[in-house]
């Protein structure tokens, strides 16, 4: 049968275009996910070494679920698990060892206001740094640094490690890699804090015995420890990329998925519409002989046709699509520097085959009812369009409808994360039950809508309420879209800021510091706490260290493991932070304790234990001695200090916070790149972190909304085109140009109207339901701006799609003719 | 006479105690009818006689509420509907009043659509004989918005006659036609059964066109009430009357 052509060409361009969007998403999605399933931090420093041994660098747990197998999952660890030093003699045993180096890290900041790492001088060999002038460190205040310091060998500088700055001599130099400072390893030892521990045990071969076999070997010597070989052994030397990456695997899986929805909403209405437009066509192949399937066969035939050149050339331009979203991230700080890009034909192959699959998916959907079409209709007169919707489009509409309003129940009776997955789950419910309901949706807006247009505008307005109620059905395929535009978009760009505004408002109302001490290097020394709450006038100082806990989250009845932001604190923290505890109290937080925020309580009350895992992936049972409410503002878990400072990688805290207003210069001066700002400087660094992750947000709606506009378009474009001969018999009947323009401009605020009462009511749901969740008040935060320019796009370019070909159909000077 | 009407059943259409409800509307009420294999038949009614639901019936597009309706001998009440499209491409010509051809097929593509979809070679000297009898040797690479309105007709006409059914259909065939137009595709028509005795039924409500048939069957009410054989405008003008 030949191809489709004439009055078809504008749907399959909108077919193509609409598929060609959604391989290039999908396949830029594919591409970050499998970067994060590749991505290691480069190897640096362990170069020449063939295998690190490290603690365990994520946990592991088997969580119950109801009726099922327990389902393992793991979080990765944001700390260094450290190992003990003494595993290093039974690897030094391996057959093919050379040596074994206990390798210790740990942040410098030199008095001239620079950062780097320091290690013993036997790590020096991992890499290997050589020495470009002097020579190797021998008494304990002598020290090698990176030519890139800027000092000369003889020279004397201050160093800050986890104390006030001490003078080091300055032996030699070495020229490249990362910068870095080596001392004697006694010394390091004792400047790293861990007396028989170690960051990692990194082996070098003597080359007697391939790498495959030694890894084996040396499993065998250290029974429970993690052994890195190859790439691997960067996230040895950087966990921060294999920190993101199981965030990166689920962003990347879920606005794949998105996508997929997405085209199956837009091409699935498309090619409804474009069927409905070919009725008398399908209706005489029917009579002449066709069967059902060979109608539906045809259909899915000429699809594929223009859906595979579509898909193959967006998943190639896929590559370059999620090569840009990689370095738009990287450089807005969502990825760290070493995630790195991996490019491989398998997104485009999976891009092409999910964008195929859902194409002919959605055709056969969209066909199934239109080639049911009776061959007896092609002998009719005109191809009426059938008001009813099918029993099972009512039912499972109803059923999304049902399940979208226990969703809202379930988000509002919870908080946290669990009411955040719900709101996912309520999105997805209400938007599919507009797309099945639409129909019925368009009669409902015509009736509201129409009857208002029909008073504005008596002509014109009731020969628009009743056109667009003469095809509900065809309404209703462009109301879903507009719908879906409007409350992905709401939902998309407002939940963030939400989150953001009640995080600052938390902390604002919860922080009772006059002053904060901050640093402008890797961290604060534990004695410049000390110091300043022995200023007189100063009432309280409390180091905040920030870590990060995993703890297994009840999320709508079952238990995920999740990485928590936890914060240690100070015995003195009640004087200058206020979490709003609900029952205990934080002064009791001393001692194996935790207090944890209402949002990951769940069933646990003070006085219960709290199984976790703490930053370096030591399993704790910590006693609950509070609950409180700002787990926005102040992080889901409190610890106290020293028990987060003994299990993250550094003796360093990220602030103190003073009350009391005494001039607190005189009691740092000690200290390299501390220094005491007002409360204010805390609040910018909170929303600089908050808008970070915003980013990932303005690039979802943008790359879906623009999706889905897409869509709308072409939609409402095709649908206008396919009114030529009803346009033109209003023309002939008598109607003005003027008059049948005006009639469309009214029917396309019904239409669209519809849209996007329909959407902004999802969104408006789905957002009271979320702000509800997370600050217990039903105020998301909206912009103003934003939604205007969201109605503007949507709405203008809507419009636009209705009246361009509407007034190319009605051209001003010729005469109306029906072909 | 038994065996002659087994024979003619056999190859054409036979309605029995043919019944078509919708809801409470009886559109055919008990047809008994078998089309003379070679005739030229023309089903004449006002408009809600069953005139339609007679054709849908009888040609397999749809299926009766109760009675039976055979062609070439099968019963369609029991076949599913992609036995009885398979029946109806092999059996059965259609001829619409319009939108008759598929827009984006050429004429020669439209006129061996009936074959391509039963997955069958064509026969090449048929084709080019009944593209010559229809008078359209120099347009089969026309597309239909290329040819007039009779020719389109003459188009439909000749893809009817490819599979060389045994009953061709003809619904309103002229009704979109000039009187003038109408008359040749008419005067076609009757060629067509005399010189290859090809089994046409006709439905109109055109005296006019309706003469050219051997008989006129008349319906009103979803009954045959009456059957004029070689009738002349004038008598069926007048039977037309008095229904």
């Amino acid at each position: 049968m030949s191809g489709p052509s004439g009055a078809n060409k504008g749907a399959f361009a909108g077919v193509f275009t609409a598929l060609l969007f959604a391989a290039a998403l999908v396949g830029a999605c594919g591409t970050l996910v499998e970067s994060a399933w590749r991505a290691h931090a480069p190897v640096e420093r362990y170069g020449a070494a063939t295998a690190v041994v490290t603690g365990p660098q994520s946990v592991t747990d088997r969580l119950r679920r109801v009726g099922d197998d327990p389902e393992k999952q793991s979080r990765p660890l944001t700390e260094r698990s450290r190992v003990q030093v003494a595993a290093a003699q039974r690897l030094r045993t391996v057959h093919g060892v050379r040596a074994v180096v206990a390798d210790v890290s740990f942040p410098v900041l030199t008095s001239t206001g620079r950062t780097m790492t320091g290690h013993g001088w036997d790590s020096a060999a991992l890499r290997p740094y050589k020495l470009s002038t002097g020579r190797a460190p021998q008494a304990a205040d002598e020290v090698v640094v990176s030519g890139s310091a800027g000092v000369r060998p003889g020279q004397v500088v201050q160093m800050q490690v986890s104390e006030k700055p001490r003078p080091y001599r300055v032996t030699g130099l070495v020229a490249s890699g990362p910068a870095a400072a080596f001392f004697t390893t006694a010394t390091a030892n004792a400047l790293y804090g861990h007396p028989g521990q170690a960051d990692a045990l990194a082996v070098l071969a003597d080359g007697s015995v391939d790498d495959g076999a030694l890894k084996t070997a040396l499993r065998a010597a250290a029974p429970g420890l993690t052994i890195a070989t190859g790439r691997a052994r960067g996230d040895a030397e950087d966990l921060s990329v294999a920190a993101v990456r199981p965030d990166i695997l689920e962003i990347g899986a879920s606005l794949g998925g998105v996508a997929v929805m997405t085209a199956l909403v837009v091409v699935g209405g498309l090619i409804a519409l474009s069927v409905r437009e070919r009725a008398r066509e399908f209706a005489l192949l029917r009579a002449v002989g066709a069967t059902p399937w060979q109608v539906r066969w045809q259909i899915m035939r000429e699809t594929l046709a223009v859906g595979a050149p579509a898909a193959l050339l967006g998943g190639v331009l896929s590559l370059g699509v999620g090569a840009g979203m990689h370095r738009a991230m990287v450089r807005k700080g969502v990825l760290p520097d070493g995630f790195g890009l991996s490019l491989s034909p398998l997104p485009v192959l999976a891009a092409f085959a999910a964008t195929l699959l859902t194409a002919v998916l959605t055709a056969l959907i969209a066909c199934l009812r239109a080639s049911r079409i009776r061959p007896v209709e092609a002998l009719g007169e005109a191809a009426n369009e059938k008001a009813g919707l099918p029993r099972w489009r009512r039912v499972t509409g109803i059923v999304f409808l049902v399940l979208g309003l226990n969703a809202l129940g379930a988000s509002t009776a919870t908080s946290g994360p669990t009411a955040a997955a719900a709101i996912g789950g309520l999105v997805m419910c209400l938007i599919v039950a507009t797309a099945l309901l639409g129909p019925l949706l368009a009669g409902l807006g015509n009736r509201v809508l129409g009857r208002a247009a029909a008073t504005v505008a008596p002509v014109a307005g009731r020969m628009a309420q009743q056109a667009s109620a003469a095809a509900a059905v065809r309404a209703g395929s462009v109301i879903t879209p507009v719908a879906l535009a409007v409350a992905f978009a709401g939902t998309q760009l407002f939940a963030q800021p939400t989150v953001a505004h009640a995080t600052t408002q938390q902390a604002a109302a919860g922080i009772r510091a006059d002053q904060v001490l901050m640093s402008a290097g890797p961290g604060i020394p534990s004695g410049a706490a000390d110091a300043a709450r022995r200023v007189p006038g100063i009432a309280a100082a409390t180091p905040v260290k920030n870590t990060t806990v995993v703890m297994a989250v009840k999320e709508l009845g079952e238990k995920n493991l999740r990485s928590l932001p936890a914060r240690g604190v100070g015995a003195d923290a009640g004087a200058v932070i206020d979490p709003r505890v609900r029952s205990g109290r934080l002064a009791d937080l001393r001692g194996p304790s935790v207090a944890l925020s209402r949002d990951v309580a769940a069933g646990l009350k003070v006085g219960s234990v709290a199984p976790m895992w703490l930053g370096d992936g030591t399993r704790a049972d910590l006693r609950v001695v509070a609950v409180y409410d700002r787990g926005l503002g102040f992080g889901d878990v409190l610890l106290p200090h020293d028990l987060a400072l003994a299990h993250s990688s550094t003796q360093l805290d990220d602030q103190v916070l003073v009350r009391g207003k005494a001039d607190l210069r005189p009691a740092l001066t000690g200290y390299a790149g501390v220094q005491a700002v007002d409360r204010g400087a805390l609040d910018a660094t909170l929303s600089q972190q908050l808008k970070l992750q915003g980013f990932v947000n303005y690039v979802v709606v943008v790359a879906i909304a623009g999706f889905i506009v897409i869509g709308l378009v072409t939609t409402l474009a095709l649908a206008t085109a396919a009114r030529r001969r009803e346009l033109t018999l209003l023309r002939l009947v008598g109607a003005t140009r003027r008059q049948v323009l005006r009639m469309l401009r009214l029917e396309a605020v019904i239409v669209l109207g519809t849209g996007i009462a329909a959407g902004g009511l999802i969104a408006a749901v789905t957002l009271m339901a979320f702000a509800f969740a997370v600050t217990g008040l039903p105020l998301p935060s909206v912009s103003l701006t934003s939604s205007g320019l969201v109605l503007l796009a949507v709405g203008g370019s809507g419009a636009a799609a209705i009246l361009v070909p509407a007034r190319a159909i009605l051209r001003r000077h010729a005469s109306p003719k029906i072909s | 006479m038994t065996t002659m009407l087994a024979e003619t059943s056999a190859q054409t259409v036979s309605m029995e105690a043919v019944t078509k409800t919708y809801g409470d509307v009886r559109a055919l009420d008990g047809i008994t009818w078998t089309f003379p294999r070679g005739g030229f038949t023309a089903v004449m009614g006002p408009s809600g006689s069953g005139k339609s639901t007679f054709l849908h019936c009888a040609s397999g597009l749809d299926r009766p509420s109760s009675g039976t309706v055979r062609i070439g001998g099968v019963d369609i009440g029991r076949l599913s509907e992609a036995k009885r499209t398979r029946l109806r491409r092999e059996r059965i010509g259609f001829v619409f009043q319009s939108f008759n051809l598929v827009p984006s097929m050429d004429v020669e593509q439209n006129i061996l659509l009936p074959l391509q979809l039963g997955g069958m070679k064509p026969d090449r000297a048929w084709l080019d004989e009944v593209v010559r009898r229809v008078g359209l040797a120099d347009r089969v690479r026309h597309r239909p918005a290329e040819l007039s309105g009779g020719q389109q007709q003459r188009v439909a006409l000749a893809r009817a006659l490819v599979t060389r059914p045994d009953v061709v259909f003809a619904d309103e065939p002229t009704g979109a036609l000039d009187p003038r137009t109408a008359r040749e595709v008419m005067a076609l028509l009757r060629e067509v059964v005399d010189m290859t005795g090809q089994t046409l039924v006709l439905v109109t409500h055109d005296p006019a066109a309706a003469a050219w048939a051997d008989s006129v069957l008349f319906l009103s009410r979803g009954r045959i009430v009456d059957e004029l054989a070689a009738p002349s405008p004038a008598a069926i003008a007048n039977r037309w009357e008095s229904l």
